[in-house]
């Protein structure tokens, strides 16, 4: 492959992943916050029948 | 030339440091608040099994690009150029067909293990268990010896504190205090939510850090000046001159294997997880994470060579025997060109957000491996020791040996960060370390859950031909007086590995042979 080729492949590589990622970003922020709510509300319950 | 003086030359003023203060705090806040959460082992440890899977890829990737990752990828893409850009690549395209196939994780979340020595007594016996759980602890708390130091120096370049006098220290025993703290309260609870707490504030950093480097330095002027002072070597991994070449390019591809599905704190995402089903899924969305977690920084350090080739201060400190640097040239410690980088291009107040950021990269990194070195010598080495000898180890004291372990290892890396001297390429060392574990973890998992005539024998024996990795760190080297090149050491080490499994088992088969393995297949299938 020549230099050229290369570096056109590391820019589509780096703009590509750059592009996904923040659209993955935007995604698990969301979602992932959610879950944090489902993961303590989860929790609590299991403390509250252990306790009782 | 005074480096110290060059390297105050940075935007970072008060603002930064209040927001850099602040944020870590917040995090020891989260661990008070959730410490009424752990209640036993398994909550300490996989926080309950109840992560659903936005959270398990905010934690996998949280954990996975830490501070450290971030130097020591900016390190290479710093030397290397573009052509470092196929770690990332192997990492995404791995972590991606690890995702889809379930390989090794699916099998190992369906067996409902805490961790990975667990799985080897399932499979084979105790002897196995404790064996390896005092190689991956050997290899893992090895493998982050430097994670202190790299992360302060970036503290440090970035602030344009002192690099020689006090502040290295200061920041080191700040920072490593903090993450004990935490930590220790918490276990993975407070972890998973500090780690999402750091993938949103980091995402936003590494996006709006990439789009100003590429403002300040002009898109076609950073590959115009790699081409130009790099050669081929800044865009072509294959050729020599890259200092990478085709056996370098094999052993990052298994290295992207082992980051996803052998690396014990990625594979305790994996198996806190809801089902194994859920799994293959945070796999497939994380294989984006494992790419950008070397692609960005390596760009951030591409970056910082393109602007310090035009800095003429710059670059008599980093070269002062000019690009390509002479052998024996010395120069300024490359660790900290990304940091001194930063410093320079972005504005008050966001370098603060950039910082805090990290600060939260570095610090989840650390709780992860902390918690999960301290918890597999509780429940891998110690607990199963104890129960050879007739006694056993209740669940509180389980969580407070975790807990001492904690502090055990906080204590030696700060001790190592102090002492350790070396300028080795980081990655590198790393991937050596590391191979002390996963080399003898890659048979045992591949072998035991796919073939049903492993041994325990074998198994054992995988595990003790691991240690030869060491063969690949540099100061073992020049004790023998031979020069062989890591990558080559650790492809060998891993063929020896599945070597010494498939003959030990072929002539120690187990007497019970079919029992694990008929039982490993039930329960394991995918």
């Amino acid at each position: 492959m020549s230099i050229e080729a290369w570096m056109t492949l590391w820019k589509i590589v780096l703009i590509g992943g750059v592009t996904l990622f923040a659209v993955l970003a935007v995604v698990v922020t969301v979602g992932g916050f959610f879950d944090v709510i489902k993961l303590l509300a989860n929790l609590r319950k299991d403390a509250g029948q252990s306790d009782s | 030339m005074d480096p110290s003086e060059i390297l105050k030359q940075t935007n970072f003023t008060t603002l930064d440091w209040v927001i850099v203060i602040i944020y870590p705090l917040i995090s020891v806040g989260i661990g008070l608040y959730v410490r009424k959460y752990v209640r036993n082992m398994k909550d300490f440890v996989v926080a309950g099994r109840g992560m659903g899977l936005w959270l398990g890829i905010a934690t996998i990737t949280g954990t996975e690009l830490g501070l450290i990752t971030v130097m020591y990828s900016a390190q290479k893409g710093f030397t290397g150029g573009f052509a470092a850009f196929h770690i990332a690549l192997a990492a995404g395209i791995v972590t991606f067909i690890v995702g889809i196939t379930g390989f090794l994780v699916y099998r190992l979340r369906k067996l409902e293990v805490m961790t990975i020595p667990e799985f080897y007594e399932k499979r084979f016996d105790r002897k196995t268990r404790i064996l390896g759980g005092i190689m991956m602890a050997l290899g893992g708390i090895l493998n982050m010896g430097l994670f202190l130091k790299v992360g302060s120096m970036f503290l440090v370049g970035i602030t344009g504190l002192s690099s020689t006098g006090w502040a290295l220290p200061a920041v080191m025993v700040f920072l490593i205090v903090l993450v004990l703290i935490y930590t220790c309260l918490g276990g993975m609870i407070s972890v998973v939510i500090a780690d999402y707490v750091q993938f949103v504030v980091l995402s936003l950093g590494l996006l709006l850090t990439c789009y100003l480097a590429v403002n300040h330095l002009g898109w076609d002027n950073i590959f115009t000046t790699v081409k130009q002072e790099m050669g081929r070597g800044g865009v072509d991994p294959t050729v020599a001159e890259s200092g990478f070449g085709w056996e370098y390019m094999i052993w990052m591809g298994f290295l992207g294997l082992v980051n996803c599905g052998i690396w014990p704190t990625s594979v305790a995402r994996a198996l806190a997880m809801k089902s194994p089903k859920v799994v293959k899924r945070q796999f497939m969305f994380a294989s984006i994470s494992y790419m950008i977690r070397f692609l960005i920084p390596y760009f951030w350090g591409i970056c910082a060579f393109v602007f310090i080739m035009h800095n003429t201060e710059l670059k008599e400190l980093f070269f002062p025997g000019g690009y390509p640097a002479p052998k024996g040239a010395g120069g300024f410690d490359n660790l900290y060109s990304m940091p001194v980088f930063l410093g320079r291009i972005l504005p008050a107040g966001l370098i603060g957000v950039i910082t805090a950021g990290m600060v939260a990269a570095f610090m989840s990194t650390h709780d992860s491996y902390l918690l999960c070195w301290s918890s597999v010598l509780t429940q891998d080495v110690v607990a199963p020791i104890r129960e050879s000898f007739g006694k056993t180890t209740s669940a509180k004291a389980r969580v407070t040996l975790s807990r001492v372990f904690i502090i055990v290892i906080g204590v030696y890396v700060l001790y190592w960060g102090l002492i350790y001297n070396g300028r080795d390429d980081i990655w590198d060392y790393m991937a050596v370390t590391g191979a002390v574990y996963f080399s003898g973890a890659f048979a045992l998992l591949l072998c035991g859950l796919y073939w049903k005539r492993a041994s325990s024998t074998g198994a054992f024996l995988a595990l003790l031909t691991g240690l030869g990795a060491i063969l690949g760190l540099s100061p073992v080297q020049e004790l023998l007086n031979v020069k062989w090149p890591s990558a080559n050491v650790g492809l060998c080490t891993i063929g020896a590995t599945v070597l010494a499994m498939i003959v030990g088992s072929l002539l120690f088969p187990d007497r019970k042979n079919d029992l694990p393995a008929g039982e490993t297949e039930t329960k394991g299938a995918a």
